[in-house]
């Protein structure tokens, strides 16, 4: 570009008002409101600005964290803040359409501040917002150093501290987007809500009961996503004709117990419950055009989840967890693509009819499994084993299920949660054919070892599982900390097996691993100090050698 | 990302304010809201005009459309983790080539880009010229940003001191 337009001029100043808001919208709100006095251009930019962001951060001092201190601040430039709004409105009525308004703050145990909300609530709401943001719980994204000072704070009082939201909010015609935390959300019988635009609701430790929440749904007709986690008051929750709604996720909300759903549009629901003693009833019909369900602490039971999955041919995504009523899981769904089944402890046999299914994951007990799932290309397995007395059977039955999956292309996933869980029995690896001839990536997954762990016994198990896979990755937890140990392998020609040695292992069709090694690579991630170390080893005799290299010790010296 | 009506090898003619004419694939010209609904209302025959674009910026422009399309195109055949890894060395490079091509621009240069994109509605490059203005106020007193902007203040004393007051929150 040519370099000869003249520094001097103020060209910043001559941007049309629009990029102007845009750059302010990239600073912190208190530095965007400091830009109204640069110049009679500026201010008018400042007084046009449609956002307003109030946050915690905005009254701390820099070197005073008294909360009493605190506290004072905070309601004296609340106070100037909600006037200089006041203002800004009075100055500038051109300002027809706020886009956002957030207010993220911590209530303390304010009942001062309450009044300043409103009418900084009641300004926006006059001046037409679009994205309205209240949220007065401690919040996550807020990335301030401000919740670490409350040594006087009661517990017990906490739980209290709601914001009682004006009934003005629930009618507000301009809204697009509505997000709650720690408010009280009452409606009053008679009177109703109109947020004939809102497209996206979402509330997080909202107290509101059954008749409010109810009517909030039915006066949002247009509403395309909703998120509703923490909350309280509700029981049953009933959804029909929401023609737009797209996404629905509910997550831990205390009292619910029943959902009743009748959406042609929605296309992915999530019900996560699981931290409750009292699973949730679901009937949802007529979802045709559901993608993705994840259910978690359900209360569905194995024919009514027939049922359900039968019904709806655009499935692509399934999860179960917790789901304490499940025994015998039949699905049924040619369009299946994920399937997670999780923690849904009294599950003993799973059926799947899914030809088209990618990826499966399993974490639970040991399961008898039928399936055509011939597209797999990825499974993760993950049994809790409570220490098997019989360790023979467990790996009868283990070998049984992975037989099942010789099919697979890309990769296993095995969990355990002791090395100890996994063994293969000496005497089995004679009798048994190996499960897994075809597979390229083994991965094990060891949640903790034991003093007597050692990586070369797991990657022989493992070879005997899956001889010439091609990768092994071993990732297990020590002392707290977390290794992960990964193996490439390349092969000699794989030759048939002739039987030729009587001390080899019997990895049928395909001739023993020992003998066909060629070479082996070796990678450690440490997550302590060492963070990548790799060497490669020649020939079958490197189990000898793997243990010694991948302790610690050894690989400290080395480095 | 492409539209029915667009394919690859057809090039779109732009010309800039000062009457230079840039040759664009449409793939890349996709990029921009304003051409891209040019192509969906099928009136981009001849040579476009880009009244408020002189044609160093509209240049820089096309440099940053046409990096960003290259990245969309590269085949895929990896396994879902390895693509995923790919994906996140692929998004800090491109960081990394987003930083020193607004970097090596000086301030009138990131004006003009900041009104072409504007104009062309060209959101990502925007918001890269934004944030880069808004990093150089970023921590200044006002003062020091009207230095830094050639900024002159057309208030009395009697009125900042009012409009401080009236502000008083953000300066406290």
């Amino acid at each position: 570009m040519k370099k000869t337009r003249i520094q001097k001029v103020d060209m910043i100043s001559e941007l049309p008002e629009p990029i102007l808001h845009h750059i302010l919208s990239f600073l912190d709100f208190r530095q965007a409101a400091q830009t109204c006095v640069l110049s009679k251009n500026w201010e008018r930019v400042w007084l046009t600005y449609p956002v307003v962001d109030i946050y915690n951060g905005l009254f701390y001092f820099p070197f005073h964290s008294k909360k009493e201190v605190f506290r004072r601040r905070r309601l004296r430039l609340l106070d100037s803040l909600e006037k200089s709004l006041r203002n800004r409105h009075h100055h500038c009525k051109d300002l027809v359409s706020m886009k956002k308004f957030n207010m993220v703050m911590e209530i303390l145990e304010d009942q001062e501040f309450a009044p300043f909300v409103d009418k900084c609530v009641s300004y926006s709401i006059r001046c037409n917002v679009k994205k309205l943001k209240l949220d007065f719980g401690l919040d996550d994204d807020d990335d301030d150093d401000s919740d670490d000072d409350d040594d006087d704070n009661d517990e017990g009082d906490r739980e209290n501290r709601w914001y009682n939201l004006p009934q003005m909010v629930l009618c507000a015609k301009s809204l697009e987007v509505l997000k709650l935390g720690k408010c009280k959300l009452g409606l009053p019988i008679g009177s109703d809500v109109k947020l004939s635009y809102l497209r996206k609701l979402h509330l997080h430790e909202v107290d509101i009961n059954n008749h409010a929440i109810n009517n909030l749904f039915s006066g949002c007709p247009l509403i395309e996503e909703m998120i509703i986690g923490e909350c309280e008051g509700f029981e049953s929750i009933e959804l029909f004709g929401l023609s737009k709604i797209n996404n629905i996720l509910m997550f831990d909300n205390w009292d619910f117990n029943r959902l009743d759903a009748k959406l042609l549009n929605v296309s992915s629901l999530s019900i996560l419950d699981k931290g409750k003693f009292r699973p949730f009833d679901i009937n949802v019909t007529d979802c045709t055009n559901l993608k993705n369900i994840e259910l978690e602490g359900a209360s569905i039971k194995d024919v009514s989840l027939y049922k359900l999955i039968s019904e709806l041919s655009l499935l692509e995504s399934l999860y179960l967890g917790s789901c304490c009523k499940l025994k015998r899981v039949k699905i049924s769904s040619p369009s299946l693509k994920t399937l997670k089944i999780s923690n849904c402890y009294k599950v003993v046999e799973l059926m799947i009819d899914s030809p088209n299914l990618r990826h499966f994951t399993y974490d639970g007990g040991m399961i008898s499994l039928c399936s055509n799932a011939l597209a797999l290309s990825n499974i993760d397995l993950c049994f809790k084993l409570i220490k098997f007395d019989n360790q023979t059977q467990w790996y009868v039955k283990l070998a049984e299920l992975l037989t099942k999956f010789h099919s697979f292309s890309e990769t296993v996933k095995l969990q355990v949660s002791e090395d100890e869980d996994f063994n293969v029995p000496k005497e089995l690896r004679e009798t048994l054919l190996s499960p897994l001839f075809s597979g390229k990536c083994f991965k094990l997954l060891i949640k903790e070892t034991s003093q007597t762990f050692s990586i070369a016994k797991v990657v022989d198990d493992i070879l005997s599982i899956a001889p010439h896979t091609k990768m092994i990755s071993i990732e297990y937890g020590y002392f707290g900390g977390w290794s992960e140990t990964s193996f490439e392998f390349s092969y000699k020609k794989p030759s048939v097996y002739k039987g030729e040695d009587s001390s080899c292992f019997k990895s049928h069709p395909i001739s023993c691993w020992q003998h066909c090694i060629e070479e082996l690579k070796l990678e450690i991630h440490n997550t302590d100090r060492i963070d990548i170390k790799g060497c490669s080893l020649d020939g079958a005799e490197f189990l000898e050698k793997i243990d010694g290299l991948c302790t610690l010790r050894s690989m400290m010296k080395l480095a | 990302m492409s539209t029915p009506s667009v394919s690859v090898n057809r090039v779109l003619k732009l010309k800039s304010s000062d009457g230079e004419i840039f040759e664009v694939k449409q793939t890349v010209a996709v990029q921009s809201g304003v051409l891209k609904q040019m192509m969906e209302d099928g009136c981009t025959e001849g040579e476009i005009p880009l009244n408020n674009v002189d044609s160093p910026t509209l240049a820089k422009i096309i440099e940053w459309c046409n990096k960003h399309h290259d990245n969309d195109v590269e085949g895929r055949v990896l396994s879902e983790e390895r693509e995923k890894e790919k994906e996140k060395e692929k998004a800090a490079d491109m960081k990394k080539w987003e930083s020193e091509f607004i970097d090596a621009l000086n301030r009138d240069e990131i004006y003009f880009l900041l009104t072409g994109s504007n104009y062309m509605d060209i959101k990502e490059l925007l918001d890269c010229a934004a944030q880069k203005v808004a990093d150089m106020v970023k921590g200044k007193t006002p003062e020091a940003i009207r230095e830094m902007f050639n900024i002159q203040s057309d208030f009395t004393e009697e009125e900042e001191e009012a409009i401080r007051k009236e502000n008083q929150w953000a300066f406290d």
